[in-house]
């Protein structure tokens, strides 16, 4: 049985194998009572897989995994009863409607907060008489969030779950995910939407390639922050290849593109009566930062890793 | 079954229970989609026993005729081989459970075959068994509350077919001895 001091979630040497495709290997995380957790990864970092085992959906190859100190594999239907789940794409029973699928999740999750629910309808803004199969993506998608949350678990496993939300909605979310870790809550947010994680998580997990290349808190893991910058001259642009903080600069004609590491005063400077017709600055896609930092090099943990 | 109120550590209020109970709701969820399939196909099943009872009361209307028939198709080999010996086919019911009871038996258990792989293995290559399995359950409760549900459906395949037989068998007359048979009306 679990204990009231066991965390959240466990997972020691967590290894799944497809014949020879490894999903997960050596899977070490530890995620403790109200945090909220950001489990991040590009496509086929092997993040749903990782969700699977915890839901004991797939069994592990090597490993184990425990949900407060129950055993994944052994103590479902225990570790179930503390938990939901909220998967990427929803797959939903077309026939129902929005109302009925809520109450058929409701009595799987054998808990619901009625008025709470009722709150969460309204704040997605979704109309439950409709009927599954004239939902819009979207909608379908608020909908097992909707379901997720309604009944107040002391686990979210939330997998990729604002795909195919617009803004609007992804406030509404975030919104609920700060609620659930006011009322102390534990949340694990696998995603690959990196300004979703920085706004909700305390601490962040990067997987690559199965395997778990970084974890820590935000201020930890800074260092991977990098702006892309994007300059447009109306002549040929300024060599800024010496600016501080610059890096992967890439000049085409009169346009020029690179990663900008720490502040942007230096570049900005350096951008100063230089003819700048336009400037645009976005984050970096977790993949862009992936290539940046891990694209042709083992990361440390890797590194080790593989020496052991 | 531990109350809502112990599952929360988290200072949450109880939480209001919910309708039924989460450990039988998949072998509810699957035994109502069986149920659709299955009306329509108790109905297709009733109507063949009723054709078969009715065909045969209104082609064999006497005694004499139904021991013609009872005597030409009991010696048929061919006929034993495929749909099992022809015993009493002389009455009504006997008739009927000769005629129908192998064929029907095929193409339930044909129905039941493909009903069960779409309201499971389909189901779970779907994606939907994730949310359901996420719930209080295992894999192997989940598929014995599965193929429950589908045996649920079965059950009402079998009572809609009983039914039409009874009703229609009991709307024939029987025959007098060695006179002739008649319908009454129902």
């Amino acid at each position: 049985m679990g204990t009231a001091t066991a965390p959240a979630i466990r997972t020691e040497g967590l290894t799944k194998r497809y014949g020879s495709v490894t999903a997960v290997s050596d899977l070490t995380l530890e995620v403790a009572h109200g945090e909220v957790v950001g489990y991040l990864g590009p496509n086929g970092a092997g993040k749903t897989t990782t969700i699977r085992l915890l839901l004991g959906l797939a069994q592990p190859t090597a490993g184990r995994s425990e949900i407060f100190g129950l055993d994944s594999q052994r103590d479902i239907v225990e570790a179930h009863k503390r938990l939901a789940y909220c998967p990427g794409e929803a797959t939903l029973w077309p026939s129902l409607t929005g109302e009925e699928t809520l109450q058929l999740l409701g009595n799987v999750q054998g808990r619901v907060d009625s008025s709470y629910r009722a709150e969460l309808i309204q704040r997605f803004e979704l109309d439950p008489r409709k009927k599954v199969r004239a939902y819009s993506k979207g909608n379908r998608q608020k909908l097992v969030l909707i379901a997720a949350l309604m009944g107040r678990p002391d686990l979210l496993i939330l997998d990729e779950p604002t795909s195919g939300l617009d803004p609007l909605m992804e406030q509404a979310f975030r919104h609920s995910i700060t609620e659930a870790k006011e009322n102390g809550q534990t949340v694990f947010l696998s995603s690959h939407i990196l300004s979703e994680v920085e706004a909700l998580c305390e601490r962040v997990a990067i997987l690559r390639a199965g395997r778990l290349v970084e974890i820590g808190t935000l201020a930890e893991m800074r260092h991977l922050s990098a702006l892309l910058v994007e300059a447009v001259f109306d002549r040929p642009p300024p060599d800024l290849s010496g600016v501080p903080g610059i890096t992967s600069l890439v000049v085409e004609g009169n346009r020029i593109r690179c990663q900008v590491q720490g502040p942007m005063e230096p570049l900005l400077k350096a951008l100063a009566g230089t003819g700048v017709r336009e400037l645009l600055s976005r984050e970096p896609s977790l993949e862009e930062l992936f290539l940046a930092h891990y694209g042709t090099h083992e990361a440390p943990q890797e590194r080790a890793h593989a020496q052991r | 079954m531990p109350s809502a109120e112990t599952l929360t550590r988290t200072g949450t209020p109880a939480l209001p229970a919910v309708a039924g109970s989460p450990t039988t709701v998949l072998r509810r969820l699957v035994a109502r989609r069986a149920a659709r399939s299955a009306l329509v196909w108790g109905y297709v099943f009733g109507a063949y026993v009723v054709g078969s009872i009715s065909g045969f009361a209104l082609t064999y209307k006497t005694q004499v005729a139904r021991e013609e028939l009872a005597r030409s198709f009991g010696s048929n080999a061919g006929l034993r081989a495929l749909i099992g010996p022809a015993r009493h086919i002389d009455t009504v019911a006997g008739f009927a459970s000769w005629r129908t009871t192998v064929t029907l038996t095929l193409i339930g258990a044909v129905w039941g075959l493909l009903a069960s792989t779409r309201l499971l293995r389909g189901e779970e290559e779907a994606g939907r068994w994730e949310l359901l399995l996420a719930g209080w359950t295992t894999r192997r409760r989940a598929a014995a509350q599965g193929l429950a549900g589908v045996a649920a459906g079965w059950g009402v395949v079998l009572a809609i077919t009983s039914l039409a037989a009874v009703a229609d068998g009991r709307a024939v007359q029987p025959c007098h001895r060695g006179g002739a048979c008649s319908w009454r009306s129902a």
